[in-house]
């Protein structure tokens, strides 16, 4: 029971990081139909930006707190995250619009290997690391019980911040005007553009977004783990995928329902299996919802746009 | 060039080029400050420490700004004469395209059998292994896989990612008989194709979700066989 539900913790933390990325996956497939697969090195990106950003506050600056610390961080991984992908949009996908349908999946896939060659030539391919820092724990049993269920401060940070962050996302999508136009174009996009929607800039936007999410995804990974890589990128990227499509794709609630699942069928699988099958459990089940689930657990019906 | 027809839009306007250089150097220099302009490494304690690399980073700026200023003086503008210029008609252009076309063929496949000739005779008995071992290996791998792919892809319409892990098991197994069996090649190029068999009643189940499912579920056979694979 007490190993449950420390797993329960620690699956939900990485779900929570696994559930940011998902919606940027989620956001740009419903807008554009496309699966942008450099959205995994987008986050890698973003985790190197924090890691440059911190190593700045921290060394250079003085900075001694870290709660002041990693809220600059993340405002300015997000900034730094949401210019690349901005201009990868610009770059590599907006050209390829009105082409043929693979055209963009395969630039994307191109801007992928881009992305983490260029951080491996820029930064070395060595794994770096940050100092470990919030390693207090709050120990949740008794303590005479035999096994110790705690939450470490590094958990309990990730919960707040996707959980304020998802909030305010929530508001932007489905209050605001920009929220708005943004459905729009998911429905139609000529149609909101006899509208009067800006529907490249509404596309922009989005992408700046699912960036920003995955900004805060990576300077979690970063906080979380303490180490990055330039090859960090692509299996959490494709887990993210997976999350995403496992909710329903298009369906914001569903790529978080599907960010945690992954999270904890991984987590759950390696305490009480074995680590190494963890991928080929979390894909299994993937693969066995999909099979009775086509459309995920919380999409729509699909209504095939041409 | 007889008649311009329109003078004022055509002439090159550099205010209008500074200020799009300006604001591409700005966006440039955004994107390469984090990862550029800054280096994580190692010192000598193992701690990790930050240098700059200013230089580096004016450098590929300024390389990147000269670029899209000489776009915006030359090329666009040619770019634009270019656009008015009346067009050939179509079947003016196919006409050598068509030609190419018919020598294409012959010529490559004459190519790749002399290649090992062309490699020997170049670089003599010693050199030629890289070309040939090395090289042309490796490149008619890549035609073959390229040729399943434009089944799967091209034929068949399905955005297969997975397609290689069929590599991996072909190769997977193969290693593995051979080295515990001692089996021959011949011998086990049939054995490999039945074991990619029971991977087939799964590619239908694929078939039938044609979308991102799809590319979703070959993601998922990728990582999952690769994860297979070193378990």
């Amino acid at each position: 029971m007490e190993v449950f539900a420390q797993q329960l913790i620690n699956g939900i933390t990485l779900g929570s990081i696994y559930g940011l990325i998902a919606i940027g996956y989620t956001m740009v497939f419903g807008i554009i139909g496309m699966v942008n697969f450099a959205h995994g090195d987008v986050f890698m990106v973003s985790a190197f930006i924090a890691l440059v950003a911190f190593l700045l506050l921290t060394t250079w600056l003085g900075i001694g707190s870290f709660v002041i610390a990693l809220f600059i961080v993340l405002i300015v991984a997000m900034l730094f995250t949401s210019l690349v992908n901005w201009a990868i949009e610009r770059v590599a996908y907006r050209p390829l619009r009105g082409s043929f349908r693979l055209a963009p999946l395969i630039s994307a896939i191109g801007m992928s290997i881009f992305l983490s060659n260029f951080v491996q030539v820029a930064q070395g391919p060595r794994v770096k690391s940050i100092p470990p820092f919030f390693n207090e724990v709050i120990v949740l049993t008794p303590a005479s019980s035999g096994y110790e269920v705690a939450v470490s401060y590094k958990q309990i940070v990730v919960w707040v911040v996707t959980a304020a962050l998802l909030l305010v996302f929530w508001f932007v999508v489905s209050k605001t005007a920009l929220g708005r136009a943004q459905r729009a174009c998911e429905q139609d996009q000529k149609m909101a553009a006899l509208l009067g929607i800006d529907v490249d800039r509404t596309i922009s936007v989005t992408f700046v977004i699912a960036a920003a999410l995955a900004a805060v995804a990576g300077t979690m990974y970063l906080m979380y783990y303490g180490v990055v890589s330039f090859a960090d990128g692509f299996v959490p990227g494709v887990k993210a995928f997976t999350a995403a499509v496992l909710g329903g794709i298009g369906s914001l609630p569903g790529a978080v329902v599907g960010g945690l699942l992954i999270g904890l069928i991984e987590t759950l699988w390696s305490a009480y299996f074995s680590i190494d099958y963890k991928d080929v459990a979390a894909f299994s089940i993937l693969a066995i919802v999909m099979i009775f689930l086509p459309q995920g657990l919380l999409g729509r019906p699909d209504v095939e746009k041409v | 060039m007889a008649h311009e027809a329109s003078p004022p839009a055509s002439r090159v306007d550099i205010v209008r080029a500074l200020r799009q250089t300006a604001i591409t150097a700005l966006i440039t220099f955004g994107l390469l400050l984090p990862l550029i302009g800054f280096n994580t490494v190692q010192n000598i304690r193992n701690e990790i420490v930050l240098e700059t690399r200013w230089p580096l980073l004016a450098a590929m700026v300024a390389i990147i700004a000269a670029g899209r200023f000489l776009h915006a003086i030359l090329i666009a503008p040619w770019l634009a004469r270019r656009a008015r210029r009346p067009r050939r008609e179509d079947g003016e252009r196919a006409v050598p395209r068509a030609r190419v076309a018919r020598w294409l063929v012959p010529f490559t496949l004459g190519f790749a059998v002399l290649y090992p000739a062309i490699a020997l005779s170049l670089s003599g008995t010693q050199g030629a292994v890289k070309w040939i071992d090395n090289f042309g290996v490796q490149i008619l791998i890549y035609v073959m896989l390229g040729w399943g792919l434009n089944i799967v892809v091209g034929l068949a319409g399905l955005l297969d990612l997975g397609y290689v892990a069929f590599y991996a098991v072909g190769a997977y197994s193969y290693a593995l008989l051979a080295s515990t069996f001692g089996f021959s090649f011949w011998i086990l190029l049939p054995v490999d194709l039945s074991h990619n068999l029971p991977l087939l009643p799964h590619s239908r189940a694929r078939a039938r979700h044609r979308r991102h499912d799809s590319a979703a579920a070959a993601i998922a056979d990728r990582t999952g066989m690769g994860s297979l694979a070193r378990g």
